[in-house]
């Protein structure tokens, strides 16, 4: 992050001191920021599961989680004991978490590159997924995260990621396709179309819930949308899913 | 502010298909295979996340005002799709189209589309331009 504050100093003193020498911060910035020798993907990125689908990715077409999935027998009894109304995390305004973020991705993902990791901010999350890129070992003494432990190495233009220490308390999809404690997932990024597209593969291992490896590809595109708040529980007494116990349904005089 | 506000269900086709929304399921709560129509007039147009939903008054045929809650995509999507905090307002005269609640003690619905007093539609899957 603080490569990151630095870069956008360098930006703010372009305005002031203008147009060479702020772009010559920028791009001390940026050095100290990536390390030039790998992409970097900073930036807004959509996903192609948005509206627009892949018109937004540059005409690349995200895929799904194989159907039928490949379930071990705890993985159909996981399946068929779903209840959405109480297994959900968002549904009491918890995080989508990992992989869900990544792979459903409605809302735009902004990616902040340094040498040392890969932040990345989801539109929907209150907190942001980290991807350490310094060459840090998994620690052994945290509890399961929303985002599990992400830890990359580059394997030339692609940037390889492998998460475990995921939440089983959470789901793969909104119709229950489960994930356990020993869920570990490989992601690859890389960019095309002369950076244009993100484009993220997906392997996911659980031996507890499934026969076989879970595989998909994501495309994210590059975009100029700004991320908005989005703070869940701000409009959460007006939905379906909150007791009706807890609604006004007062109707005010100048309505009647 | 005198205004006529009646109740109406109808059978509906409507075309398109209502979306997947973020936060909770939809399938779950809706019945996807009624569609419901209602006229009535604006209470509040709740521009929030993680569901925007138009709170609005509708005169039941027992001649009794009923507050409803039509639910649509989370205001940051829609936003993007040119909706606003003020699109809706206040006393706006409004027939709402949707899906009703599984629960038929709740009055709500999975929002399809809302076709204003002049006859403008809004669709929130649709691009709309903001309002003044």
């Amino acid at each position: 992050m603080k490569a990151h504050r630095d870069r956008r100093a360098g930006i703010g003193c372009s305005a002031l001191t203008g147009v060479v020498l702020g772009a010559a911060l920028f791009f001390a910035g940026a050095a100290q920021a990536g390390d030039m020798k790998h992409p970097d993907f900073t930036g807004m990125w959509l996903g192609s599961n948005l509206g627009g689908g892949p018109s937004l990715t540059n005409g690349h077409k995200s895929t799904s989680w194989p159907n039928p999935p490949p379930l071990t027998e705890a993985g159909k009894k996981a399946m068929a004991e779903f209840d959405v109304k109480t297994d959900d995390p968002p549904e009491r305004c918890m995080p989508w978490g990992f992989p869900r973020d990544v792979v459903f991705n409605f809302y735009p993902m902004q990616l902040f590159q340094t040498k040392d990791e890969l932040l990345m901010l989801f539109e929907y999350e209150p907190i942001p997924r980290r991807i350490y890129l310094d060459g840090r070992d998994y620690p052994t003494d945290i509890p399961p995260q929303w985002f599990g432990y992400s830890i990359g190495h580059w394997e030339g233009d692609t940037l390889v990621v492998h998460t475990k220490n995921i939440r089983e308390d959470n789901i793969l999809t909104t119709n229950g396709l489960p994930q356990s404690a020993k869920m570990e997932v490989t992601e690859r990024f890389r960019l095309l179309d002369d950076g244009k597209t993100l484009e993220v593969k997906v392997h996911a291992v659980d031996p507890v819930y499934y026969t076989k490896p879970l595989d998909l590809t994501v495309y994210w595109g590059r975009s100029n949308v700004e991320q908005h708040e989005f703070v869940c529980a701000e409009g959460l007494e007006e939905q379906i899913n909150v007791p009706k116990s807890r609604q006004d349904d007062t109707i005010d005089e100048d309505l009647k | 502010m005198k205004r006529s506000v009646f109740f109406a269900a109808l059978a509906l086709v409507l075309g398109g298909v209502t979306p997947v929304v973020a936060h909770h399921s939809v399938t779950a709560y809706f019945d996807m295979k009624k569609d419901v129509a209602l006229k009535g007039e604006v209470d509040e147009w709740v521009f929030k996340a993680p569901h925007a939903v138009l709170k609005f008054v509708v005169k039941n045929d027992q001649g009794q005002l009923e507050l409803w809650r039509a639910e649509t995509l989370p205001s940051n999507l829609l936003f993007r799709k040119g909706w606003r905090f003020n699109t809706l307002k206040r006393g706006d005269p409004v027939t709402v189209y949707g899906h009703p609640s599984i629960d038929a003690s709740r009055h709500a619905m999975a929002l399809s589309k809302i076709v204003l007093g002049n006859g403008e539609e809004l669709n929130p899957m649709k691009d709309i331009k903001a309002r003044e």
